[in-house]
């Protein structure tokens, strides 16, 4: 057959295919240029095959064989993982700025000269502020002990800073996980979080489905599947860490760690969902149908939660440790002479309230019954307020510190974690780029290297189209010379 | 030779962008507040000394409070035993011409015009101020000095301290900085000293009046004692006042130097960080330059 017009007009046919197939990707690959979970596609082009004439061994002509899809399944593994653990970093970093927030400390230069403010009438600005102004308010008293306007100030900045730390405590409690765990902003998001991967996983399973369907009769063939559920997988790794295990026909499962340590749970196999994730107290647990597995992620967003719910949590025990400290040092030096023995008053702040979220004045203590002295002692007597006024500078109030550093302490402590995440999330961040970068260096559509081919391909389709006609002519003219 | 795509390029442009942008919302909330402290986290070591200077402000202003307060105290006290001690000068000096003057009708007048400044002395002794009995050293809201007077015509018999001595004896102190502690009354044994002085006169006002000469003698020799003690009770409220200025101005120059601190983790150099600016805004519009150029063009525009 070969070595004649037709077998020519057969071999042209096949090449007119081909090139049309490889325009075909190329417009594929230009118009997915804009979708960065898109890997760029190539025919690949191949002989029909050969066989022996008489001039010698002739080709039967090209045609495409295959599409080749140009992905990295190594970069796809590194990007699923940092996925994770930039979702764990960026789920953090909100919370741990609204901690920061919630202690309501501004950062301010105070303005003026030693004696610009001539009273403290004025509410202060900020939780240190308000601590010196609680203090400064004892050592008003003991300047003018029986001045009843410096008492209801002294009443009135005590419940300032009760009212501040009430408020902090509230901020924090609303994004921290207590024990037991009470429902607030952060368990909401814990929760949104474990419906969403229910959903990511009911989506995988069903891409699974597909490719399973295509691939088993053609391996690697449901290219653009595999792109969709590597998109997938991808936005499953925000939320949390897995693996991948590669199963038949292109399928995969997936597997997380589950308490206890070294024991693991599918959460997907082939087309199926095996369970369902829900949050249960603190924690993430599978619940299969019969048995309930408890998870243990180490990144993505759902750990990032918890994380960020125990970090915030130890600030509201710092937080509370404080005013333990507070109440308990007020009382003493509120209730007894300098000697250690009880001078007679009652307490000042309510000794059985020694947190911030609970802190209170005792409920005898208004701006008539505070004193600056003892019970029946003078009225100029300002032993008391004195005393309390120099827990101010006290550096045994609380690890060494005074009160006011023992603050700063726990504020510096929620910057240093704000600072720490935030530089954490820029490496991270640089890491991601890079590793997309890369990907998309491998993978990604060039439109100058698709316009390119669409030319050469065209090219070729022309020269073969012309081919054709040509072919058309000689046998239009063999078959008039016949007539 | 790595592989450019067509995205490669755009996300590149746009992060170099949003990176540029971000640093010029930053440098502009900067030159608009003038800080450049927000949060902790901006710069934390900052933040703890920030916190601590700022704390020692507020107790240095609170110090000053209460310097000032001490401060008018002891200038009430001063001014009212000067004029106690003005009086005493006064019938110091009558004393010896009620003693020659040998007229008992004189003397009498001599008498009425003791009488006259020993009510005035005793009055003042019971000053307030803000409603605090200055010389009623931890007793402050009860008069200090009270007197006894004649059933007939009402001259004062005696005069009496109220105040018990004891846990009330020592002037209360005030905090006039971190570890200076100031008394800016007098005391209670002080307080009691002025008794016996207002009694001295009592005394000498009655021996005037009769022109017992040898009485008069003996009193205004003790009245020259009581006047070097007044003296004393000025001199200790001098040491005092002389103490809190002193403090206040040392508080003042602590307070300048940390605002200066605090200004210098807090400010912003304005034109360091308005040159930043500027560089920012050079490299974000040299960038949408650079972007827009490169995204002009393509192969398709030559097909």
């Amino acid at each position: 057959m070969p070595n004649d017009l037709f077998s020519s007009l057969y071999s042209t046919t096949s090449a007119l295919r081909a090139q049309s197939a490889a325009l075909d990707i190329v417009g594929r690959n230009m118009s997915n240029v804009n979708n960065t979970s898109y890997a760029r596609q190539r025919v690949i082009f191949g002989d029909k095959g050969s066989v022996d004439t008489s001039l010698g061994t002739q080709s039967l002509g090209i045609e495409a064989v295959g599409i080749q899809q140009m992905r990295d399944t190594l970069l796809d593994r590194q990007i699923v993982e940092e996925s994770s653990n930039s979702g764990f970093l960026g789920s953090q970093q909100s919370y741990l700025e609204q901690a920061q927030t919630a202690l309501g400390q501004g950062l301010f230069n105070n303005a003026g000269t030693v004696d610009t403010i001539k009273s403290n009438t004025a509410l202060p600005s900020g939780l240190a502020a308000s601590l010196d102004a609680f203090f400064n308010g004892w050592q008003s008293l003991a300047t003018e002990p029986g001045s009843t306007v410096n008492k209801q100030q002294l009443i009135a900045s005590s419940q300032d800073l009760i009212d501040k730390l009430n408020t902090a405590d509230r901020r924090l409690a609303d994004i921290s996980l207590s024990t037991p765990v009470v429902a607030n902003t952060l368990t909401g998001q814990m929760d949104e979080g474990a419906r969403q991967v229910n959903g990511i996983l009911s989506t995988i399973a069903d891409l699974n489905r597909q490719i399973g369907r295509v691939e088993v009769s053609n391996p690697g063939t449901a290219v653009d599947l595999r792109d969709q559920r590597q998109a997938k997988l991808e936005e499953l790794a925000g939320y949390i860490d897995f693996t991948v295990v590669q199963q038949s026909a292109g399928q995969i499962g997936i597997q997380v760690d589950a308490l206890p340590a070294g024991t693991t749970v599918d959460l997907v196999s082939l087309a199926t969902v095996n369970g369902t994730m829900a949050r249960s107290g603190a924690d993430y647990t599978w619940n299969d149908g019969t048995t309930t597995s408890t998870l243990d992620f180490d990144s993505g967003k759902l750990a990032g939660y918890q994380e960020v719910g125990a970090t915030v949590q130890s600030y509201r025990m710092n937080l509370d440790t404080f005013v333990a400290a507070l109440v308990a040092q007020v009382n003493t030096a509120y209730t007894t002479t300098s000697a250690g023995t009880p001078n007679g008053n009652g307490n000042f702040f309510n000794s059985a309230n020694l947190t911030a979220g609970t802190i209170s004045l005792d409920s005898a203590i208004t701006s008539t019954t505070v004193t600056a002295g003892y019970a029946g002692g003078p009225s100029g007597e300002n032993a008391t307020a004195s005393a309390v006024a120099a827990l101010a500078k006290k550096t045994g109030f609380l690890s060494g510190s005074t009160p006011a550093a023992a603050f700063a302490k726990i504020v510096t402590q929620v910057g240093q974690d704000v600072s720490n995440n935030d530089t954490r999330i820029e490496d991270q961040s640089s890491l991601v780029k890079l590793l997309g970068a890369q990907r998309q260096s491998y993978s990604g559509v060039s439109l100058d290297e698709e316009t390119a081919d669409m030319l050469r391909y065209q090219r070729a389709y022309q020269a073969s189209a012309k081919m054709l006609s040509v072919i058309d002519e000689l046998l239009s003219t063999m078959l008039n010379t016949l007539s | 030779m790595i592989r450019i795509t067509s995205n490669t390029l755009a996300s590149r442009l746009t992060d170099e962008l949003t990176r540029l942008s971000n640093t010029k919302t930053r440098l502009t909330q900067e030159l608009a507040s003038g800080r450049r402290l927000f949060d902790a986290s901006d710069d934390v070591p900052a933040t703890g000394r920030v916190m601590s200077y700022e704390s020692e402000k507020r107790s240095l202003q609170q110090y000053e409070r209460n310097a000032q307060r001490g401060l008018t105290n002891i200038a009430v006290s001063t001014s009212t035993l000067t004029s106690i001690q003005s009086m005493a000068s006064k019938i110091f000096n009558l004393a010896p011409a009620a003693a020659a003057s040998g007229d008992i009708s004189q003397n009498q007048s001599f008498a009425s015009q003791i009488d006259g400044l020993l009510e005035q002395a005793v009055s003042m002794a019971n000053t307030q101020v803000s409603g605090t009995y200055l010389f009623g050293s931890k007793v402050t809201d009860t008069q200090p000095f009270t007197v006894d007077r004649d059933a007939t015509t009402g001259r004062i018999t005696a005069v009496h301290y109220s105040t018990a001595l004891g846990a009330a004896d020592a002037a209360p102190q005030i905090a006039i900085s971190e570890s200076a502690q100031v008394a800016t009354s007098t005391s209670g044994t002080q307080n009691q000293e002025l008794e016996a002085f207002f009694n001295n006169i009592v005394s000498l006002r009655d021996a005037v009046e009769v022109d017992n000469e040898a009485a008069i003698t003996t009193f205004q020799n003790t009245l020259g004692d009581d006047e070097d003690r007044l003296t004393t009770m000025l001199s200790t409220l001098a040491v005092s006042q002389l103490r809190i200025k002193t403090t206040q101005e040392q508080n003042s120059t602590r307070f300048n130097q940390l605002a200066d601190l605090s200004a210098g983790e807090t400010e912003i150099n304005t034109a360091e960080t308005a040159v930043k600016y500027k560089t920012a805004m050079n490299a974000y519009d040299a960038a949408l330059q650079a972007g827009s150029q490169l995204f002009e063009k393509s192969l398709l525009d030559y097909i």
